[in-house]
């Protein structure tokens, strides 16, 4: 009893320190994380931002859009201070002066589109076909000089962010927002030419919701066609490591409902282990009845030839093996579908070995029950049926629970043949996404969870099997 | 019981002709020629050493072993022929086990009645009535929705002697039924087999107690190399043996 105590105790001393090492380590790469997350070392001066801010704008705008040129142009900024923000972000605030493209277009939206469609009507009736560019080239003339005419003249005040991705220079990032405002108003106008559906001509309302040629040709004066901007992450290292996973199994499972897989998977692969085991039961209990007949009382011995020849055939060859010529030998030239063949198959297999479990458990069965069977005046059939099997059956239903486990595990082979089945949907997400780890890692984790639950089961089963007994 | 004997003893229940096992092809000869007639009532004690043949001699009897030559009449009828349907025999041929061989699987009560139920299609009730009667007469009544693993060995015994009893057998064969229990529970046992025996069954015994064979048996076997090698009363085998073999056995055990 005392030693049992020690023991006891020093189990949980080291359980304890294991507890602490793993806290530790846990803490340690957290704290390595932000120490690797410090502020950034790198100064920021508003000349640089100035500089880089510039570089953006010069390559910002459609180089066929004059519009746009003439707005770029026109626009006047200066970093005012540079501040710091969070993790390795820094935040420029920038005073610009530029055109109001929105109060501009705001003025002159109708003569723009009347103009466009007026063009466009010109065009159908000399019975060619409009086409974008030349509307923008049409149209672009009048909006050039509703700006250079007019006073269209406005300032403020924008935070532009750059963030230090370790590459050595900030990567700047400049939302829609701050470029909406940095160019006048522009990202909203070509946002409202996007949405407009009517238009009125002569006062008279015309729908030009289906015609994309015509927005696109007014749409492309203000030119910034591709402008498209995605914030660096600056996140630590540890936290990049997990955005990944993330994106990782989104894009793996979320996206288009691709989990949808896995789930049919889970199906296929649960109904084809369960109607094989079925299958392999009645398969193995004949078997097994037939080589115990002839066993004992050397009666049907060519069923037990055929029996025995089974047996050997089945576990004395590979699964996969088996599958193949199952299915591509005997069964696709006479046209039977997949799944019935998988089945076929498995269910033979299992035949084969809970056969061997059977034969295991009537034979473990003394042989002192038969002969009392027997001298009560049951004939050797009855007494099978009501002494021998009932014992027979609850000896071996935990191996043949077992049986139904590791078939579950060697059903995953169906793939081969293509049966839908859990190691399948992991094959074909893989083969959609080009990832290797989420798909295969998720396929091992469902049929471990499959296996937990079910030898948890078969352990409640067992206990209560030997509740019964006592 | 004695005048039981005499009336019957024009009519033998079963009568053993040259009975012969063979094993290994011949070379081993468990029975060696055992001719005996058992009568209605009498109750025959078979007693040797081990390896006599006493127990294949007893599971001859209803053809748990199957006899290598020679016949087994019961009632008149052979049983070693092939035509015969030896399941009706054994029904009516009760068999008791040294290792009890209940059903593990089934109450004391479904031990009981399963067999009257299946072979003899008695009603439900009619087959727990019978075993209710004689678990009481045991004294197991109260142990009926037990099973056998809650049972002591004289219990599981018992409860064996009657199973066999719900047959309603005529002849009862008894294969070193206390070899294999405590002490303290032999006793128990053999009172059971007592009162049954005076109640008039046909019993045969094979037994190594050696004062339940002198005080209860009608005829004592003694049996050596497959042989039956004396037989008589009690009295004359216990206190007047002829042969060396049983002298040497006697003075061995008693």
């Amino acid at each position: 009893m005392n030693q049992l105590e020690k023991q006891k105790k020093k189990r949980l001393i080291i359980n304890l320190c294991l507890v602490a090492v793993c806290i530790a380590i846990l803490i340690g790469v957290i704290l390595a994380d932000q120490i690797a997350n410090r502020k950034s070392d790198i100064v920021m001066t508003p000349e640089s931002a100035q500089t880089q801010l510039g570089e953006l704008l010069a390559t910002l705008p459609n180089t066929t859009a004059d519009c746009s040129k003439y707005v770029v142009e026109q626009t006047e900024f200066s970093v005012l201070s540079i501040e710091d923000g969070k993790a390795r972000e820094f935040i420029a605030k920038v005073k610009y002066d530029t055109i109001d493209v929105a109060a501009m277009y705001e003025a002159h939206k109708e003569d723009i589109f009347r103009i466009a469609w007026e063009f466009a009507e010109r065009v159908k009736a000399e019975g060619k076909k409009v086409n974008a560019t030349l509307l923008q080239i049409e149209v672009e003339t009048y909006i050039l000089e509703q700006m250079e005419s007019g006073n269209w003249k406005t300032s403020g005040e924008v935070d532009v962010y750059f963030y230090d991705t370790y590459t050595g220079t900030p990567v700047m990032y400049m939302s829609d927002d701050a470029l909406d405002h940095l160019l006048g108003g522009y990202i909203t106008v070509k946002n409202d030419i996007s949405a407009t559906t009517e238009i009125t001509v002569n006062g008279e309302s015309i729908s030009i919701a289906s015609d994309n040629t015509f927005r696109n040709g007014i749409n492309q004066c203000f030119g910034l066609t591709n402008y498209d901007a995605q914030q660096p992450d600056t996140s630590s290292p540890l936290q990049q490591k997990w955005n990944g996973v993330k994106a990782d199994f989104h894009k793996n499972f979320i996206e288009d409902n691709r989990w949808m897989y896995l789930l049919e998977g889970i199906g296929n692969t649960l109904a084809l282990t369960g109607i094989s085991l079925l299958l392999g039961i009645v398969l193995g209990l004949f078997t097994a009845i037939v080589r115990v007949v002839f066993e004992k009382t050397n009666k049907l011995y060519y069923l037990d030839r055929i029996a025995r020849l089974y047996v050997s055939l089945i576990r004395g060859t590979p699964l996969m093996v088996q599958l193949l010529i199952i299915y591509f030998v005997l069964l696709l030239p006479i046209g039977i579908e997949k799944f019935p063949a998988a089945v076929l198959c498995f269910g033979l297999n299992s035949g084969a070995y809970v056969s061997e479990i059977i034969r295991g458990g009537i034979m473990s069965v003394d042989a002192g029950q038969t002969e009392a069977g027997r001298s009560l005046g049951f004939n050797y059939a009855s007494t099978m049926v009501h002494i021998v099997m009932p014992q027979a059956f609850k000896a071996v239903l935990p191996a043949l629970c077992n049986e139904f486990i590791t078939l579950l595990k060697e059903t995953s082979v169906a793939f081969y043949i293509g049966v839908a089945d859990l190691t399948r949907a992991g094959i074909k997400i893989r083969s959609i996404t080009y990832s290797n780890f989420m798909p295969l890692v998720a396929v091992a984790l469902v049929y471990l969870v499959l296996v937990l639950i079910l030898t948890k089961l078969v352990g409640i089963l067992e206990r209560r099997l030997r509740k019964s007994e006592r | 019981m004695s005048a039981d004997i005499h009336t019957n003893q024009s009519s033998p229940v079963i009568q053993v002709r040259d009975l012969k096992k063979h094993y290994n092809s011949g070379t081993v000869h468990a029975l060696d020629g055992v001719s005996t007639d058992i009568y209605h009532g009498e109750v025959v004690v078979v007693i040797g050493p081990s390896g006599s043949g006493k127990s294949t001699f007893l599971r001859s009897l209803n053809l748990l072993e199957e006899p290598t030559d020679g016949q087994i009449l019961v009632n008149g009828v052979d049983i070693t022929d092939k035509k015969v349907n030896i399941n009706l025999h054994r029904q009516k041929m009760g068999m008791v086990f040294q290792h009890f061989n209940l059903f593990p699987h089934m109450t004391i009560l479904r031990n009981m009645t399963i067999a009257p139920m299946k072979l003899l299609k008695k009603s439900k009730e009619d087959a727990e009535k019978l075993a209710m009667e004689l678990l009481d007469k045991v004294g197991l009544a109260d142990r009926a929705n037990a099973y056998p693993s809650q049972l002591s060995g004289g219990q599981k015994q018992r409860v064996a002697i009657v199973r066999a009893l719900c047959m309603q057998p005529d002849v009862m064969l008894f294969d070193e039924p206390t070899s294999a229990l405590d002490p303290e529970m032999v006793g128990e046992v053999l009172e059971v087999m007592k009162s049954l025996a005076h109640d008039g069954m046909t019993m045969i015994v094979v037994t190594h107690e050696m004062g339940f064979a002198r005080e209860v048996g009608s005829r004592v076997i003694f049996m050596a190399d497959g042989k039956i090698v004396e037989e008589g009363s009690p009295e004359e085998i216990f206190n007047h043996p002829k042969s060396d073999r049983l002298q040497g056995f006697l003075a061995k055990v008693l």
